[in-house]
């Protein structure tokens, strides 16, 4: 039967060879005819001589099997030999012919493999045939999107596990044309095939079930580990909608196919994108490659030439000229060791104090709903707006060309606080919002960056830094001197070891130190804050504690022109706080009590904290979050 | 004091440009007004929108009350601050922190 075969396989290369002819003959008109009937009889060969194909198939046992003339002859050859040779000779013979017979059983199995499914692909296109078959595709993409989206997680591990996801989904797809053909072919050409040939096709869906088995088994086990690892998260609408307008930006920007834009954002999500030019950035300013001067500012007042290296040579004058006066006189310092001493102080500053942001209270509903929001993603509404300059701000300082990121990987901003809460409402940032969210340290790991000032104000005399590897060059001008001259201090007169934190290390006292012996009114020089970017997704993940602030009590004049009483004032301001503080505790309620909804599962829970007054006489209480009823 | 008010959180903090090119923060809330060279300052910190509808003639008065520095500010105690909003609100605090 399987001579059958081989004569319809010559019929198609004679076909072939009929149609080379026919090219010269008649040109290619009448070629594509020759070539269409062609294809029509492959396709249609599985219908026609299903029995052809599967006949020669070993049964179930594998016991019977056809091979080819030529290992039939051999095969031939050898039992005769065995019927006359010694017993020794005899075995060999037998382990000879049943490896020829094994191997030819291999073959005629692979070509029979391969022929069954060229004929069901064929088939299964003319009719267009579709079997479902599903692998968890929302969850294997939900699970994606969010390990894109969870950047508290080290790089390397979302790599893996999105590696992992990724092989899943090609495994996947794989099986799914598999399976489908097969379950297209015992579907479709039931009827025409003969008892071993559904023998064998049943087979072969029960090694698929096997497989498909195996794979979930895999797939549990990798859910395990990425339930451990994203608190069992997965991606919310926000984040997949946000990880499709990255996609869609960035395909549109580099008009590339969905499949590369895709895994550009994917690498995008392991290394924010700005932070990927920094280094370079970074260095190019202290090259003074980037000079970031301007000879006048917008009110004609002269700016200083201020590259770093000119910054620096005026700094180490009066750095070593200061030492020098020193009782007993100090030996003068390079500005190697400057950077170093600096680059140890900001480690040790960025180790003793909190990461954390200031917002509304209402803005925090927002945050925790979603993410930290920067200003190109709130600021978009009608009309010209400061998007431009915000994004020329960027570039400048990451390196990120403006229009080259979606606007959501935009970075955001805080500052460093000192961990002593009663000092809270003396930072220069209090201005923004009376919410100061503490950040996870941990899960901000490599992705902030800090200018000792801010980044605005002092952009023309630095550069953000890494947190994780500060430079000298992230601090202002004016705070450029005072840090080094405290660095000097702490580990060379006072012999601190690096890596120790004490009191001398408060934000708020580094700060007042700083700005000691500037004039109030010389507001440019004076150092706000020590402002920190933080770099990819910022969510409620990512949040440690919330302290409130309790705002101060002002007497306003009403709309009727009538001014308000201090008690009345103070009773105003009380109740306002209160409801705004109602909203809060709910919100973090909820949030506590629904972990796992938050991407918190195994979190400690969110505590909120409220400061009432400032400095040593400020209260900090402990305030409770409202927890959601039962049913809700 | 001539002022636009170009940007607002929707939460009552203001960012306003004044005549002499500078611009300032004012929350309306808690009577803080911060000056900057530039808006772009405060831009960055909150989510702001622009303003897009005349507002209502009393937040201007107030906006200009804040700017011109005629906002009283109240000294308070904290502990009749703290005694007042456990009077309002029971169940506020933590346990831990009442003794």
């Amino acid at each position: 039967m399987y001579g059958q075969l081989d004569i319809k396989l010559i019929e198609h290369q004679q076909l072939h060879q009929q149609k080379e002819q026919q090219l010269e003959e008649r040109g290619r008109q009448k070629l594509n005819k020759v070539e269409s009937k062609a294809a029509d009889q492959i396709s249609n060969l599985a219908k026609q001589n299903a029995e052809i194909l599967f006949g020669p198939m070993e049964t179930a046992d594998g016991q019977q099997m056809s091979i080819d003339g030529q290992q039939e002859a051999v095969l031939n050859t050898l039992a005769d030999k065995e019927q006359t040779a010694g017993r020794k000779e005899r075995k060999r013979l037998q382990r000879e012919r049943e490896a020829i017979r094994k191997e030819g059983v291999d073959t005629v199995r692979q070509r029979l493999e391969q022929q069954l499914d060229e004929q069901i692909t064929a088939a299964y296109q003319t009719e267009q045939a579709d079997y479902e078959f599903d692998f968890h595709t929302e969850t294997l993409e939900q699970m994606k999107v969010n390990i894109c989206g969870d950047y508290g997680v080290a790089p390397e591990v979302r790599q893996t596990h999105l590696q992992r996801f990724e092989a899943m989904e090609a495994q996947s797809a794989k099986l799914k044309e598999r399976y489908t053909k097969t379950a297209f072919a015992s579907k479709v050409l039931r009827q025409k095939l003969g008892t071993q040939a559904e023998a064998y096709i049943a087979k072969k869906m029960q090694i698929l079930d096997g497989e498909r088995a195996a794979l979930e088994d895999t797939l549990n086990r990798y859910r395990d580990e990425y339930n451990a690892v994203f608190h069992g998260a997965l991606a919310t609408e926000q984040q997949v909608d946000r990880y499709n307008q990255r996609v869609a930006t960035y395909q549109q920007n580099a008009n590339v196919l969905r499949s590369g834009a895709e895994r550009e954002i994917q690498r995008r999500a392991m290394h924010p994108a700005t932070l990927e030019h920094l280094p370079q950035v970074l260095e190019e300013y202290k090259q003074n490659k980037v000079p970031r001067a301007v000879q006048k500012d917008k009110y004609g007042n002269p700016i200083h030439e201020i590259t770093y290296q000119k910054q620096m040579d005026a700094i180490m004058e009066s750095v070593n000229q200061k030492l020098a006066a020193d009782s007993p006189p100090q030996p003068p310092i390079t500005q190697k060791e400057a950077e170093e001493l600096v680059k140890q102080y900001l480690k040790d500053l960025l180790a003793k104090n909190d990461f954390r942001f200031r917002c509304s209270g209402e803005v925090f509903g927002l945050v925790v709903d979603d993410k930290m929001k920067n200003q190109m993603e709130t600021g978009t509404s009608g009309g010209a707006n400061n998007a431009p300059l915000r994004m020329a701000f960027t570039e400048k300082s990451f390196g990120n060309a403006v229009g080259s990121l979606d606007k959501s990987e935009y970075e955001n901003y805080g500052y460093m606080a000192s961990p002593v809460l009663a000092s809270i409402n003396r930072s220069r940032t209090a201005g923004y919002g009376s919410v100061a969210v503490k950040l996870n340290k941990a899960r901000m790991a490599g992705r902030v960056t800090c200018t000792v000032g801010d980044s605005l104000n002092k952009m023309r005399t630095c550069n953000p830094s890494l947190a994780s590897d500060p430079d000298l060059a992230c601090v202002g001008f004016h705070a450029k001197e005072a840090f080094i001259m405290s660095a000097y201090q702490r580990y060379r007169t006072e012999g601190k070891k690096p890596g120790e934190t004490d009191a001398d290390l408060d934000m708020e006292s580094v700060l007042a130190r700083v700005n000691k012996d500037i004039p109030a009114t010389e507001r440019g020089k004076i150092t706000e804050y020590l402002e920190l970017q933080y770099h990819g997704d910022v969510t409620v993940r990512d949040m440690e504690e919330i302290t409130v602030t309790k705002p101060p009590v002002i007497i306003k004049v009403r709309p009727d022109g009538m001014k308000e009483t201090k008690k009345q004032a103070e009773v105003r301001t009380n109740d306002e706080f209160l409801n705004s503080l109602f909203k809060i505790r709910v919100r973090v309620g909820k949030i506590n009590a629904n972990p796992e909804q938050y991407g918190r599962a195994g979190m400690p829970p969110l505590r909120i904290n409220l400061v009432s007054g400032v400095g040593p006489g400020a209260i900090i209480r402990g305030v409770k979050p409202i927890a959601p009823a039962k049913d809700a | 004091m001539n002022f636009e008010v170009k940007y607002t959180d929707n939460c009552g903090c203001y960012v306003v440009t004044t005549e002499d090119g500078r611009a300032a923060l004012a929350d309306t809330q808690t009577g803080q007004v911060d000056w900057s060279d530039t808006e772009e300052h405060f831009l960055r910190f909150g989510p702001f929108r622009e303003v897009e509808q005349a507002l209502e003639p009393h937040v201007l008065a107030e906006l200009d009350d804040l700017l011109e520095g005629r906002v009283e500010f109240v000294e308070e105690d904290p502990e009749e601050t703290i005694k007042y909003l456990m009077e309002h609100c029971e169940d506020l605090f933590e346990e831990d922190d009442d003794g």
